[in-house]
């Protein structure tokens, strides 16, 4: 898979996003993009000289045909949100992380998702539902 | 009936009882993954749900679980990535290679991602890993448990260990090699059906290869730890013997509140006596080869 360096203006609209919605720039890291993935990487530059990357650092999210951020499922842990963050039950986590869907009246938009112990998600709310965005092959169904 | 080889084995080792310590049950352990939460406040967690945690006398973030109301992996704490279900013994390479942050580090058989993982967290998620495997699928789960981790600064790169072409890049390299699994019978009692020494030889050959290649990927002066969950003296000892022809030095390794048992010499440079090995009775936990050397 070829890993690109985003360069700084698509870096700042990004993070732009992430400070408007969430009160938090990710300024920390380097940003690569593979097709629409976005994936940010603490670790040191890198050339990929002999190497056949398969994932570089964290997968942040994706952009959208018309331009716009959607945040990835994991998101979540590495955003430091200050604001948008909705807490839900233990109930309500488990049963986003088996893949259903959220339902949670209030306004539209990108939430980060926690419960009172630590984040499990991020979901766009729409009408009073979290369309669920965790990866069939990420869903845990056997929750205790 | 146990086979002629396995007998010689225990007899070197001086373990007639091996056979029957390498079948018990053993405890289940979790590390806690530091980039995400304090091992007291995972304890405190957990505890509230009817664990019961006993700490790891030899690390900070380890516990063994004497109690726990499900499986393991099956907890929304594992989800959010607090913890990693992870053997006491599988945590001691990690440990032994001491990696620091903005080291540039190589973990050459990384999937699932137990040990890439705890190298990201002792280097605080700073400095590079190149975590390496050959198939995609090992590289898709390594990214799961990359992702779930927040381990930010590992590469999945997708290559046949042996083949890779490294030339004295990294400050450390872990090769965690694929071996007989004679020190994980416990999850698997069918492995002596399939242990004989032909089944070495043959995994001998690789993890050679796999040795030299993460040796030759070593900077000068730099540290590089290999290490199997077996006990068969030719996949460890005859390695690092190896690996002491090609230049490298064996370094003791220390680690305080662990019991360990020392390589066996046979006809080997008398250096491998500093590798370390680990019998399911010594600490409660799986079967392992640990040796640290220096380029």
């Amino acid at each position: 898979m070829r890993f690109e360096y985003m360069n700084v203006s698509e870096v700042r609209k990004i993070n732009d996003f992430l400070e408007k919605r969430f009160g938090e720039r990710l300024e920390q890291y380097y940003y690569l993009k593979q097709k629409d993935g976005v994936w940010v990487f603490s670790g040191g530059y890198e050339d990929f000289k002999n190497l056949r990357p398969g994932f570089v650092g964290f997968r942040l999210g994706t952009i959208g045909k018309k331009g716009d951020f959607r945040l990835s499922q994991e998101a979540a842990i590495i955003v430091k949100a200050k604001k948008n963050v909705l807490e839900t039950s233990e109930e309500e986590a488990r049963s986003w992380l088996a893949g259903k869907d959220l339902q949670k009246e209030g306004v539209d938009g990108w939430f980060l998702l926690k419960t009172r112990t630590g984040f499990f998600g991020a979901g766009k709310r729409v009408q009073g539902v979290f369309r669920n965005i965790v990866p069939k092959r990420s869903r845990v169904m056997a929750f205790f | 009936m146990t086979k002629p080889a396995f007998k010689k084995l225990c007899q070197e080792l001086g373990c007639p009882e091996l056979l029957l310590d390498l079948k018990r049950e053993l405890p289940q352990y979790i590390r806690t993954n530091l980039l995400l939460i304090a091992p007291e406040k995972l304890k405190k967690i957990l505890e509230k749900k009817g664990w019961v945690l006993e700490k790891i006398a030899w690390n900070d973030y380890g516990f063994k679980v004497l109690k726990a109301p499900c499986k393991l992996g099956n907890t929304l704490e594992h989800a959010m990535g607090f913890y990693y279900v992870q053997d006491a013994s599988s945590m001691i390479p990690p440990h032994a290679l001491n990696p620091s942050p903005d080291e540039r580090v190589l973990d050459l058989c990384a999937s699932p991602g137990s040990k890439t993982t705890q190298i990201s967290m002792l280097m605080k998620a700073r400095g590079t890993i190149i975590a390496n495997d050959y198939l995609p699928k090992k590289i898709v789960t390594l990214l799961r448990n990359v992702q779930r981790c927040r381990a930010a600064n590992v590469i999945g790169n997708l290559s046949r260990g042996e083949k890779t072409v490294f030339r004295e890049e990294f400050d450390k390299v872990l090769v965690d090699a694929p071996c007989t699994g004679l020190g994980a019978m416990h999850k698997d009692p069918k492995i002596i059906e399939t242990w004989s020494p032909s089944s070495v030889k043959k995994l001998v050959a690789k993890q050679k290869k796999l040795a030299e290649t993460g040796f030759n990927a070593l900077k000068k002066g730099g540290v590089m730890v290999y290490s199997t969950c077996t006990l068969s003296v030719e996949e460890n000892e005859g390695i690092i013997n190896h690996l002491i022809n090609m230049g490298a030095s064996v370094e003791k390794t220390m680690i305080k509140g662990l019991k360990t048992r020392p390589g066996i010499i046979r006809n080997y440079d008398p250096q491998v006596r500093k590798c370390v090995r680990i019998h399911p009775a010594d600490n409660d936990s799986e079967g392992f080869f640990v040796a640290r050397l220096k380029k």
